[in-house]
């Protein structure tokens, strides 16, 4: 399924479900071939080639030019390549234009893994929400979309009973991505197309140094074992990319 | 600026440590020719990448701050790798809780279950019905004792397979244990523990029962979601055992740990039954009340 937009961002590959997590979009170029009167006073746009996805009546672009530097509406449409704007003609306009089909399409966020991804079967793949963002504008006036799953993210885990010791603890954390026009969000320097979100309230700067590893996730330096009984506690071991649960019986790592 | 910390642990050699997800968070970054690199640690950096570091024995602690940067004239430190040399990942204290690891000396077959034999007694004679931890490859995991056969032998509940002697495991005798475990979600996003090995109060909260009028007699018609309330109390805690407790306080989720059995039950921590006190020594006190999430089920009439 063709999309109008193209990935932009990505979070960082470990993210904390309680800190920004956003991913931002830019919508695709297309050149004009023309920009003329459609006889009734109105402008009318024709492309090189087609937009990527059915325009709609109501529809906004975004036009690149200094005499149409703005978003307008879709007042009729002849095809894909060929539409009027809501909007009065000026004046012929001489240097290449650039249009934007402003359409926002449906985000579907998912948490867990795919058959022969990472973790499987463990952390199945499953729907959190839907949800449509608006048109936000840049600095310099160019739209764009950007999406800050922060708020799903927080309740999206499912804290059960303790795992086995020295399993990955996979209560705490899940990989997420965001599928949209039949594609998905990928992450972008490594060959995987999801990240990976903590049930962790620190900010994502301070996860960061976590994740190398050897340190254990505790609100004080080095975890504290008990000489007798059992102890547990979670720790990005060194060289692997999950949280493992310690667990220590009299002290031993077992 | 991104900055990643790693902790490792001296006297040890590491080869190809993927540093977390460096590559994925130092995209294109090339060292700073100005940050010196200890002669322990080498990069393997392939063109614009940190793909993955060796390191030989490091003899004591110490702290080794390496910048990196995205080029430019002069450099910026736009990154930075922290990696810290440690004698132990983890701190220890000392406890109360009674438990017992001990040497096994072989494992054998009786009436089908399989037998232990330590090399050195018990501290205590096990009863029938408490639970052990054992760590050979054959014979793993808890399990509860089916026989004693003395204060050095007994039978647990796993079906014999074969026999191991001599045989290079321990096993863990939980004993009696009355010491309360709580495990809780910190803020951290990890899981932390504490063994609450002193005193201890239980008490009943009865949920709002309804009556009716049987012919003048006040009758129940029930009882209501009746809740039973364990309060712990610690005292002579260090300040960093103050710290790590005071995350359970504001815990999303905790349990209350059977460190007998390895079961864990959820319960429920209210904010305001946390008790704090510091005396004239310097060593805290803290007193927790928490409730069983799963309360009580009583019959209705």
């Amino acid at each position: 399924m063709a999309t109008n937009i193209t990935q932009d961002t990505v979070p960082y590959i470990w993210t904390s479900a309680n800190d920004d997590i956003i991913y931002t979009f830019t919508f695709k170029q297309k050149g004009t071939f023309a920009i003329s009167d459609d006889g009734n006073g109105f402008c009318e746009i024709v492309l090189i080639s087609p937009l990527d996805v059915t325009p709609s009546i109501g529809d906004y672009v975004f036009l690149d030019n200094p005499n149409y530097f703005d978003s307008y509406k879709i007042k009729s449409i002849t095809s894909s390549s060929q539409f009027v704007l809501d909007t009065a003609y000026i004046a012929p306009v001489i240097v290449y234009t650039t249009l934007r089909h402003l359409r926002v399409p449906v985000f579907s966020l998912y948490k867990g893994f795919k058959s022969l991804e990472g973790l499987y079967p463990l952390l199945p793949y499953t729907l959190v929400n839907t949800m449509k963002p608006i048109v936000l504008y840049d600095d310099s006036g160019i739209p764009y979309i950007e999406i800050n799953i922060s708020s799903s993210t927080q309740y999206m885990f499912d804290i059960v009973n303790l795992v086995d010791a020295n399993e990955i603890d996979t209560n705490i954390f899940s990989p997420i991505r965001l599928e949209y026009d039949g594609t998905g969000t990928i992450y972008l320097t490594a060959v995987q197309e999801y990240t990976l979100v903590l049930n962790s309230a620190i900010t994502n700067d301070e996860l960061l140094e976590y994740i190398a590893g050897g340190y254990y996730l505790t609100p004080i330096d080095k975890p504290l074992i008990e000489s007798k009984g059992i102890t547990f506690a979670s720790q990005f071991t060194v060289g692997e990319t999950y949280p493992r649960l310690r667990k220590y019986i009299n002290g031993v790592l077992i | 600026m991104i900055t990643q910390k790693i902790r490792l642990l001296t006297n040890t050699t590491y080869s190809e440590i993927i540093i977390g997800n460096a590559s994925n968070l130092f995209p294109k970054l090339e060292l700073n020719e100005l940050s010196t690199v200890p002669t322990e640690i080498t990069f393997d950096i392939t063109p614009g990448y940190i793909q993955w570091m060796d390191v030989s024995p490091v003899t004591d602690p110490v702290v080794y701050y390496l910048y990196f940067t995205l080029g430019g004239s002069p450099p910026t430190e736009d990154a930075m790798l922290i990696v810290e040399f440690v004698n132990s990942l983890t701190d220890s204290i000392d406890t109360c809780a009674k438990s017992q690891t001990t040497l096994v000396d072989s494992i054998n077959n009786r009436d089908g279950y399989a037998r232990i034999n330590l090399l050195y007694d018990f501290d205590s004679t096990p009863k029938v019905g408490e639970y052990v931890y054992i760590d050979s490859t054959v014979y793993s995991g808890y399990t509860m004792i089916k026989n004693v056969i003395s204060t050095s032998s007994v039978v647990i509940d796993i079906a014999y397979s074969v026999s191991l002697s001599p045989v290079n495991c321990y096993i863990t005798y939980f004993g009696a244990n009355t010491s309360k475990c709580i495990v809780w979600i910190n803020r951290e996003g990890g899981r932390s523990s504490y063994i609450f090995d002193q005193r201890r109060d239980t008490d009943g909260i009865i949920g709002d029962s309804k009556t009716f009028d049987n012919n003048g007699i006040i009758k129940y018609i029930n009882r209501g979601k009746n809740k039973e309330y364990i309060t712990v109390y610690k005292t002579g805690l260090s300040d960093t055992e103050v710290d790590l407790i005071e995350s359970l306080r504001y815990s999303i989720q905790a349990w209350e740990y059977d460190i007998n059995t390895n079961l864990s039950y959820e319960i429920d921590l209210d904010s305001n039954n946390f008790s704090k006190y510091s005396s004239k020594s310097k060593l805290n006190e803290i007193i927790i009340k928490y409730r069983y999430s799963r309360y009580k089920t009583i019959q209705n009439q």
